[in-house]
C-alpha cells in the first residue's frame, strides 16, 4: 500500500486539473467551472469534508467532458488522448475527492492490488471497442461493418457493465476470531 | 450487483455513471462515455478495497468484568479494549453485543469512529442481567463503512466472554440474616426430636454451680436431695451435611415467575449458611440425569460459604418452557383438529418415554461400579467418610431423577446415613391459566397421587420428605425441619 500525505494530495489535484485544462477547449465558462471545481475539491480535502469535494468533482467532470471532443476511440492515438486528457486525471480526482474524509486522522492509503485491478478494468473498457472489432475481423473477415460512435459507446458500456458486475460479485469472507475466554472472577 | 451494501453515496456515483453514459449516447460524444467508465472504475476500486479491508481485519478484543461477583438484577461493569493491529484504519460503529436477557444501565456499549492503525478504543458500560446463570457476551459487531464512503457492511467478531451471574443479592441478605437466627438443631431431650440434627446428648448429673442455665436444673431431684443438681450434656460429633441440587432439564424449565432451579439455588445457599453458622460442616453438589456436575466437600471455616457460593454459580440457568403452554393454549382457544391433538399427546408421551428411558439409564444398566448421577455422588462420599454419619439434603423435583433419588435413599438406609428430600413440586411452579378443564384436573390429581406414593416410598426408607412450592422460603423450611414436620 502507498500512503499519501495531505500535501501530495493537493499537488495531485492541481496536476490533474491542469491536465484537464490543457486538453480542454478554452472557453470562459469551462475555465471558470474547472477552476471552481478544483477549488472546491481542494477545500474539501483541506477541511476533510467530502460533500464539497464531490460537488467540485461533478463540476470539473461535467465541464471537462463537455469541453473535450472525442469523436472515436478506434485509433490508438485517440485512445491515448482520451486516457491522458480525461480518464487518468478524472480517476485521480474521483479517488481524491471520495477519500477527502479518509485523511482526517492519517495519510490516505492506496491499496496496490485493488488499484491495479481498477486501472486494468479502465484500460480494458477503453480498448474494448477496437478489440471487439479486431476479434470480429479475425473471425469474419468478409463482413462489412460500419462502426458509428453509437456502436463504440454501446460496446464500451456493455464491457463496463459486464466487468463491473464480474468484479463486484465477490463476497468477502469476513475473518472471525474464534477465541473463547472464560472471565476469571475468582 | 454486489455482496456489500451500497451507501447512498455509492448509489449516487453509480447513478452519475449511468447519467454520463446516457449523455454520451445522446450527444454521440465518447468523452462522456470515458467519464462514465471512470466513475465505474472508482466504484470497482472502492469495492475491491473494502473487500480487502474486511478480509485483513486484525482486531484484538480484551473484555473484562470489573466486579468480582455479578448478581442478577444488579449492575455489572464491563470494560472492552479494542486494539486495531492492522495498518489500515477501521471505520464504523463498534458495538459490544449485549445478551438478550440483559439491559444496559450506564455508559455506552457503542462508539462511532475511525480506529487508526495500532491504536486502542476503550468502551465502558454497565449491564443488568435479568436472571441467574452464565451470561455470554458473544462478541463485537462493527457496522463498518468504506474509506471512500460507498459501501458499508456489518462485521461480527466472535469473542465470547462468559460471566457467571449469581442469584439476586436479596437471597444473600436472607442467608446472612438467617445465619444468626435460624437453627436446624434442638437442644436437650425433646419429645418431638427433629430428624435432622441433635447437638447435645444427655451425659449425667452434677451439683449446681452458679451460672448454670435454669432449664438444665434437675428440679425433680431437688425435694429428694434438698440441693440443686444440674443435668449435663455431651456435645455430639457434628454431623456433616451435603446439599445436592438437582440441575436436570425438568428443574431448569421455567413455567412461571420462579424457576425451580433458581429456587433450589437460593434454598441450598441459605440452608448451607444456617448449617455453617451452627458449626456444622456443610457442602454442596450439583447433579443432573447422568453425572455430578460440581461439588465441594462438607467443611467448616470462614471461606466455606464462599466456596459453596462459587459452586452454586456453576448451576446452569433456567430456560423458558413456553412450548408446552403454547400447545395447550392453542388447544383451548381454537379447538384444533383431532389429528393435532393426537400429535400433541404423542409428543408429550414421547417426552415421558424419553425421561423414563433417561431414568432407567441413570439408575440401572450399564453403569460403572461407583455409579453415576446422584447415587454415584453419594457412594463416593460414603466411601471417603468411612462410616461417619452423614446427612444428605436433596433438592429435586423428582421428575427425571426420581429413581436416582430413591436409589440414593436405599443406599442411605443400608449405610445408616440420613436423608432429607425437598421436592420442588412441579405443578406448583406452573402458571395457573384460569379455571382448569377436566383433563387438566385429572392430570393434577394424577401428579399429586404420584407424589404421595413417592412420599410413602421415602418414608418407608426412613427418609424425611418435604414438598415445597415457590412461596416456601428457606426460613419456613428450616423451621419445618426443626419442628419435625418432615
Amino acid at each position: 500500500m502507498i500512503a499519501i500525505s495531505r500535501g501530495v494530495r493537493l499537488i495531485l489535484v492541481i496536476a490533474a486539473s491542469v491536465d484537464l485544462v490543457l486538453f480542454s477547449q478554452h472557453g470562459l465558462l469551462v475555465i471558470i467551472a474547472q477552476a471552481m471545481g478544483t477549488v472546491l475539491i481542494m477545500l474539501g480535502l483541506q477541511s476533510s469534508y467530502r460533500p464539497a469535494s464531490l460537488l467540485g468533482l461533478l463540476l470539473v467532470a461535467t465541464a471537462s467532458a463537455s469541453a473535450i471532443e472525442l469523436p472515436s476511440l478506434l485509433e490508438v492515438g485517440q485512445i491515448i488522448t482520451g486516457l491522458v486528457s480525461l480518464a487518468i486525471p478524472m480517476l485521480v480526482l474521483t479517488w481524491l475527492a471520495l477519500s477527502a474524509e479518509e485523511g482526517e486522522s492519517a495519510d490516505v492509503l492506496l491499496l496496490k492490488r485493488p488499484a491495479i485491478i481498477a486501472i486494468t478494468f479502465t484500460l480494458i473498457c477503453l480498448f474494448s471497442a477496437p478489440l471487439v472489432i479486431l476479434v470480429i475481423s479475425l473471425f469474419a473477415p468478409t463482413t462489412s461493418m460500419r462502426i458509428t460512435p453509437m456502436t463504440e459507446i454501446a460496446i464500451i458500456l456493455i464491457v463496463t457493465v459486464g466487468g463491473a458486475v464480474a468484479l463486484t460479485r465477490r463476497v468477502p469472507d469476513i475473518e472471525r476470531i474464534p477465541e473463547t475466554k472464560e472471565q476469571a472472577q475468582d | 450487483m454486489s455482496g456489500l451494501r451500497s451507501t447512498s453515496l455509492g448509489t449516487a456515483i453509480l447513478s452519475f455513471a449511468i447519467v454520463f453514459a446516457f449523455v454520451g449516447i445522446l450527444f454521440s460524444n465518447l468523452s462522456w462515455t470515458v467519464l462514465s467508465v471512470t466513475f465505474a472504475s472508482a466504484y470497482v476500486y472502492a469495492y475491491l478495497r473494502f473487500v480487502s479491508e474486511l478480509q485483513r481485519t486484525d482486531i484484538h478484543i480484551d473484555r473484562k468484568a470489573l466486579d468480582d461477583v455479578s448478581f442478577a438484577q444488579e449492575a455489572t461493569s464491563i470494560t472492552v479494549e479494542i486494539l486495531n493491529k492492522d495498518p489500515v484504519a477501521v471505520r464504523g460503529t463498534f458495538e459490544d453485543i449485549i445478551p438478550e436477557d440483559c439491559e444496559l444501565s450506564a455508559g455506552s456499549n457503542r462508539s462511532t469512529r475511525a480506529l487508526p492503525p495500532k491504536s486502542i478504543l476503550k468502551l465502558s458500560y454497565s449491564i443488568v442481567p435479568s436472571r441467574r446463570g452464565p451470561l455470554i457476551i458473544p462478541g463485537m459487531k462493527i457496522a463498518r463503512s468504506d474509506s471512500l464512503g460507498l459501501f458499508d457492511e456489518e462485521q461480527i467478531i466472535e469473542h465470547p466472554t462468559v460471566i457467571n451471574v449469581h442469584t439476586e443479592k436479596g437471597s444473600f441478605d436472607t442467608a446472612r440474616k438467617m445465619a444468626g437466627r435460624e437453627h436446624l438443631e434442638f437442644s436437650g431431650m425433646g419429645r418431638n426430636p427433629a430428624i435432622v440434627l441433635r447437638e447435645f446428648e444427655f451425659e449425667g448429673i452434677r451439683e449446681y454451680i452458679p451460672g448454670d442455665r435454669a432449664r438444665d436444673i434437675h428440679w425433680k431431684l431437688f425435694p429428694k436431695l434438698n440441693k440443686l443438681m444440674t443435668k449435663t450434656y455431651r456435645k455430639e460429633g457434628s454431623l456433616q451435611t451435603m446439599v445436592f441440587v438437582d440441575c436436570s432439564r425438568s428443574m431448569r424449565l421455567k413455567r412461571s415467575k420462579v424457576a425451580k432451579i433458581d429456587h433450589a439455588v437460593d434454598l441450598s445457599m441459605q440452608i448451607s449458611n444456617v448449617l455453617l453458622s451452627s458449626f456444622y460442616p456443610a457442602g454442596v453438589a450439583l447433579f443432573d440425569e447422568i453425572n455430578v456436575l460440581n461439588k465441594t466437600a462438607p467443611a467448616l471455616g470462614r471461606h466455606q460459604f464462599e466456596t459453596i457460593v462459587k459452586v452454586l454459580r456453576e448451576v446452569p440457568s433456567s430456560m423458558e418452557g413456553g412450548k408446552e403452554e403454547v400447545v395447550r393454549k392453542d388447544e383451548t382457544e381454537s379447538n384444533p383438529a383431532p389429528e393435532q391433538k393426537r400429535k400433541a399427546v404423542k409428543a408429550s408421551a414421547e417426552g415421558r418415554e424419553f425421561l423414563s428411558a433417561l431414568d432407567r439409564f441413570t439408575t440401572k444398566g450399564s453403569r460403572p461400579a461407583l455409579g453415576i448421577g446422584l447415587e454415584g455422588g453419594i457412594k463416593q462420599i460414603i466411601a471417603r467418610n468411612r462410616g461417619r454419619e452423614q446427612l444428605y439434603i436433596i433438592i429435586s423435583d423428582l421428575v427425571s431423577t426420581r429413581d436416582a433419588v430413591i436409589a440414593g435413599a436405599r443406599l442411605c438406609k443400608s449405610t445408616g446415613n440420613k436423608m432429607l428430600v425437598i421436592q420442588t413440586y412441579d405443578d406448583w411452579y406452573r402458571d395457573a391459566e384460569g379455571m382448569p378443564d377436566m383433563p387438566e384436573v385429572e392430570r393434577l390429581y394424577g401428579d399429586i397421587s404420584d407424589s404421595l406414593r413417592i412420599e410413602a416410598t421415602f418414608r418407608g426408607l426412613g427418609v424425611s420428605y418435604l414438598r415445597i412450592g415457590p412461596a416456601d422460603t428457606a426460613t419456613r423450611i428450616v423451621r419445618a425441619i426443626r419442628r419435625g414436620r418432615t
